[in-house]
């Protein structure tokens, strides 16, 4: 302490000091000099007094802190002299960096970073073995009987994402709900921000404890963050609640990818969703009820293989005393014990592989980048050499230039970084912007983009290892300058030159190479979305708007909601410019709604899929669709409760159990038992796509509205003309009806048609973005290269000219040499793509990954661009003036 | 034959010097280490005076201005109390290592 007392007192006097120190080797010489009677020798014994000043000067400062000061300056100094170079690399590094920052936020948020509880590793994921494949979800008395008699979880909670209306204040607004086990919170060990979570007591009897915690972000957007809102209460599907606490702000649920509002405890589910099938609670423990995801918190000495055995002895005895009640094979003998560090991923199935691809091309752009910066600054030591060499022979050591050299690398980087920043803000928008479809009331895949300090911290990470990377072989190679020659200002030493040379010509290479890859990945993409995007979809997309609503979370019951519906759908079918208008409860190319159907006295085999596409359609759906009817009727306003139950089913269905002849009048079974039920088919339609535009040609069965009542349902309007234009005219006659209704998925089929491909679009925009920026790099570097290869030889090219020879020969000259870095690029690039391309084979819809085509386009797109970055400079020598050039 | 004062062992000389012959400036130690050793430790200017500075930096010196006999202004240094115990510590240590490696070299 008193040392660096010592010190600090020291610099403060450093001036003093320095003269006196300044005085005394003076004395010193002058004693020597008198002693051996030779100024000469005793100054040359003496050594060099500015090292002698050097070395004792650190005694009284921080010579590390001091010159990494001077180093800024003066790094800082050069940068502004050279506002050209400073540009173009801090532009090539903001593109790098920024697109870097950009796919990592996102990639942070959804695959890297776990939950933000205690202890997240010993969190598992448990799912079951079933009579069809691997079921994530459980039933709610089988997992009472999990978490009540497993020996091996320290915690075990059950949870399911539903949408909810909260309206509160005249204000009705859609939001999402976590459907939670009461021990949700004690089991993470999350600590509320404010209030509580939920008490043991609050866990046990159905309907009796009204409470919910509220997410943070709820709580500040909805509330204001006003700290009086626990304790009170609020209204949710038509039910008051009381707030008993706040989520931590950190906390988005355990289900990756979504961002739940408010946690609801399970006992509540008949309040909190008054429509729910009240058997999802108590009744028959069967995968028709499977609607729960569990997660467990292992004992510390647990291993998951032990789990997983003692689980598969606990499924088969609770199987055994609950047999199911259709005596189908019930759980399996075989649970699935799974890492569930970062919760529930099913929500991001579609979007992990395209975020990984494109991690990884965005790597190589920031390669490129960095090739293309690494270049300049080559160039720029070639042009620095003197000044190198000065320092050198004055007594430089040669660390210390390095030092310099690299400061002002990771100088440029930064600036590179925070210039990104601004790239990453607006690349991430763009990827928000791709949303998935989301039309049910279930968990939705939420891309945020919001920047973090994770975020912020692996920017400036990259930056720091981009400025080191692509500073390091500049600052070796232009610390080791041969100082004699280089002093003498002949810095196109022959020898020297081609070396350096053949680094930068290399870097161009690679360059190139690395953007093939890219391009062709990117047209792969291009060409693959092309293909989806004409899949014929067996209905007629264009002019269908489609808007739904939930009236059952408003409080109607069964009679006020049909009369809510048949008048919407009078109100809006004589609006002027609709075509046809009608209800449904699944939106086509959405998440779609299964159900177990097959034709009457059909046994299905054991292990025989009998699974359908499921939806209740009010009359005129196929009209409204453009659907055509094969055979048989459209359902009618006589198709009620009344009437025999009806069904109309597609072409496979038809095809599948009545081969040859006619389905009219022969009858399917809808559902599993308790809830099945036999119909009449009374039409068949055309097949068409109801989940994704890829899926096969599969069974679907419609049944009419009338016939069986729901509270949410989707109104679909066909216009004659811009379907947006007719959006405030529906929205008009659905708020006449009753204005406080929350209205969602608001949108045409078009556009759902089109974010039904979010992650193809995704991919193949931003990949075309990323090709077209790579190839821009790539160019700027062969450019750079060949302009300052050009400028070096402006003395041999004058000479060439001087004895006759043309100009363009010159250029051809310049050209070759240029073409021959391209070509090279080139053949390495396809190479590379064609063995990166087959890593993505599975994401390409009718595109070979060996495409003749897209290698071909990205082959033709760099050879322009890259000639033209060839031929400026190129056309520059043929223009050089022999006269000038030689006299220089 | 001169041969490099191995590092740390300029401390020693210096603080030593001092002891012996009192007050002396940095000419005067560089040419007492020389004579005393027989020229055997050379002690540059270059490592002398950046080790001075750290010393009166951490107390072992002080220094003042005064003439030399020749009637020219020189700076002093003169050992501190501080600058005392570091030696008999630094000649207790070197004696310690001396002695090892002397057990070493001559095996008796």
């Amino acid at each position: 302490m008193t040392q660096l007392w010592r010190k600090l007192n020291a610099w403060r006097r450093r001036e003093v000091l320095e003269a006196e120190l300044q005085e005394e080797i003076e004395a010193h010489l002058e004693m020597k000099t008198a002693d051996l009677d030779d100024p000469t020798a005793a100054r040359r014994q003496f050594g060099r007094t500015s090292l002698v000043f050097e070395d004792a000067r650190s005694a009284w400062r921080w010579p590390g802190l001091e010159s990494l000061w001077q180093d800024l300056q003066c790094g800082s100094r050069m940068l502004l002299k050279a506002p050209g170079f400073t540009t173009v690399a801090v532009l090539s590094l903001a593109l790098g960096i920024g697109a870097n920052t950009a796919i990592f936020s996102l990639v942070d948020k959804l695959l890297i970073r776990k939950l933000p509880v205690d202890e997240p590793d010993r969190l598992v994921v448990i799912s079951a073995n079933r009579d069809q494949g691997v079921s994530t979800t459980s039933n709610y008395p089988d997992f009472a009987d999990y978490r009540d008699r497993n020996e091996v979880f320290e915690g075990l909670v059950c949870y399911s994402q539903r949408a909810l209306t909260l309206s509160e204040g005249g204000h009705a607004e859609r939001i999402q709900g976590m459907i939670v086990s009461g021990n949700y919170f004690t089991m993470l060990h999350v600590r509320p921000a404010l209030g509580r979570g939920f008490l043991p007591e609050e866990d046990k009897i159905p309907g009796t404890h009204p409470v919910v915690v509220l997410s943070y972000g709820l709580w500040e957007r909805r509330f204001g963050a006003d700290p009086g809102v626990v304790g009170k209460a609020i209204n949710l599907n038509d039910y008051r609640f009381a707030v008993v606490g706040i989520a931590p702000p950190e906390f988005s649920g355990t289900i990756a990818g979504s961002r739940p509002d408010v946690y609801v405890p399970i006992i509540m589910l008949g309040q909190v969703l008054p429509s729910s099938n009240p058997d999802l609670l108590f009744g028959p423990r069967s995968s028709l009820f499977g609607w729960l995801y569990l997660l467990g918190r292992l004992k510390p000495d647990v291993s998951r293989e032990q789990a997983a055995a003692a689980m598969a002895v606990l499924g088969s005895q609770i199987a055994r005393s609950h047999p199911n009640a259709d005596r189908s094979p019930r759980v399996g003998p075989k649970f699935l014990i799974e890492d569930g560090s970062r919760g529930h991923t099913n929500l991001l199935r579609d979007i992990r592989f395209p975020l990984q691809m494109l991690m990884a091309t965005v790597g190589l752009i920031l390669l490129i980048a960095c090739a293309n910066v690494a270049n300049l600054l080559l160039a720029r030591a070639g042009t620095r050499q003197k000044e190198i060499a000065i320092r050198l022979a004055t007594g430089a050591r040669r660390m210390r230039l390095i030092r310099q050299l690299l400061t002002e690398s990771v100088l440029l980087s930064t600036l590179g970084a925070a210039a990104g920043l601004v790239l990453t803000v607006s690349i991430s928008g763009l990827m928000v912007s791709f949303t998935p479809p989301n039309n049910n009331a279930f968990s939705s895949l939420t891309l945020d983009n919001r920047l973090d300090l994770r975020v912020l911290g692996f920017a400036l990470a990259i930056s720091l290892l981009t400025g080191i990377l692509f500073g390091l072989a500049p600052a070796l190679s232009a610390s080791r300058p041969d100082l004699v020659p280089a002093l003498k200002d002949e810095a196109t030493v022959l020898g020297k030159r081609v070396r350096r040379l053949n680094l930068r010509n290399f870097l161009v290479v690679g360059q190139v190479a690395l953007s093939v890859i890219v391009l062709v990945g990117a047209s792969l993409c291009v060409r693959s979305l092309r293909n989806l995007q004409t899949i014929d979809t067996g209905f007629d997309p264009a002019k269908v708007l489609v808007m739904s609503v939930d009236v059952g979370m408003s409080g109607y019951n069964e009679e006020r909601g049909r009369r809510f519906y048949s008048e919407l759908l009078e109100r809006v079918q004589r609006l002027r410019g609709v075509e046809a208008a009608s209800l449904a409860t699944q939106i086509a190319l959405g998440d779609g709604f299964g159900a177990v159907m097959r034709a009457e006295g059909h046994v299905p085999k054991l292990g025989e899929d009998i699974s359908s596409d499921f939806n209740q359609i009010g009359p005129d759906y196929f009209r409204t669709m453009k659907i055509p009817l094969l055979e048989g009727r459209d359902f009618g306003q006589s198709d009620t409760t009344n009437a025999p139950p009806v069904a109309i089913i597609n072409q496979t269905t038809a095809r599948r159990f009545w081969p040859g002849q006619s389905a009219i009048g022969q009858r399917v079974i809808v559902g599993s038992p308790p809830y099945d039920q036999a119909r009449v088919v009374v039409g068949v339609v055309r097949d068409s796509k109801y989940r994704r535009l890829t899926e096969e040609m599969r069974p679907a069965v419609f049944t009419p509205f009338l016939q069986r009542y729901r509270g949410d349902m989707t109104l679909h309007v066909r216009t004659t003309g811009e379907p947006a234009t007719m959006l405030a005219a529906v929205r008009g006659e659905m708020q006449a009806l009753d204005g406080s209704l929350p209205l969602y998925n608001i949108k045409t089929l078009e556009e759902q048609k089109s974010s039904s491909l979010y992650t193809s679009r995704l991919a193949a925009t931003l990949l075309t973005i990323f090709g077209l920026l790579a190839l821009l790099l790539a160019a700027v570097g062969l450019y750079g290269v060949m302009a300052h290869a050009v400028n070096g030889r402006r003395r041999e090219i004058g000479i060439r000219l001087a004895l006759g020879a043309q100009g363009h020969e010159v250029q051809r000259l310049v050209m070759v040499e240029g073409s021959a870095m391209v070509a090279i690029g080139l053949v390495l690039g396809l190479g590379g793509a064609l063995v990166a391309t087959r890593l993505v084979e599975s994401f390409l819809y009718g595109v070979m990954p060996n495409d003749p085509i897209a290698f071909g386009g990205a082959a033709l797109l760099l050879f322009l661009v890259a000639s033209l970055a060839n031929y400026l400079p190129a056309r520059q020598a043929s223009r050089t003036d022999p006269i000038i050039a030689i006299r220089c | 034959m001169k041969v490099e004062i191995p590092s740390g062992a300029v401390y020693i000389l210096v603080l030593q010097t001092l002891a012996r012959l009192g007050p002396m400036h940095g000419y005067g130690i560089a040419q007492f280490i020389q004579q005393t050793t027989e020229d055997v430790f050379q002690v540059e200017e270059g490592t002398l005076y950046p080790a001075l500075q750290r010393m009166l930096v951490k107390g072992w010196v002080k220094a003042e201005w005064r003439t030399t006999e020749n009637n020219r202004r020189a700076r002093y240094y003169t050992l501190t109390a501080a600058g005392r115990k570091q030696l008999a510590g630094a000649v207790r240590e070197f004696r310690r290592a001396t002695t090892a490696v002397e057990r070493v070299i001559e095996p008796a």
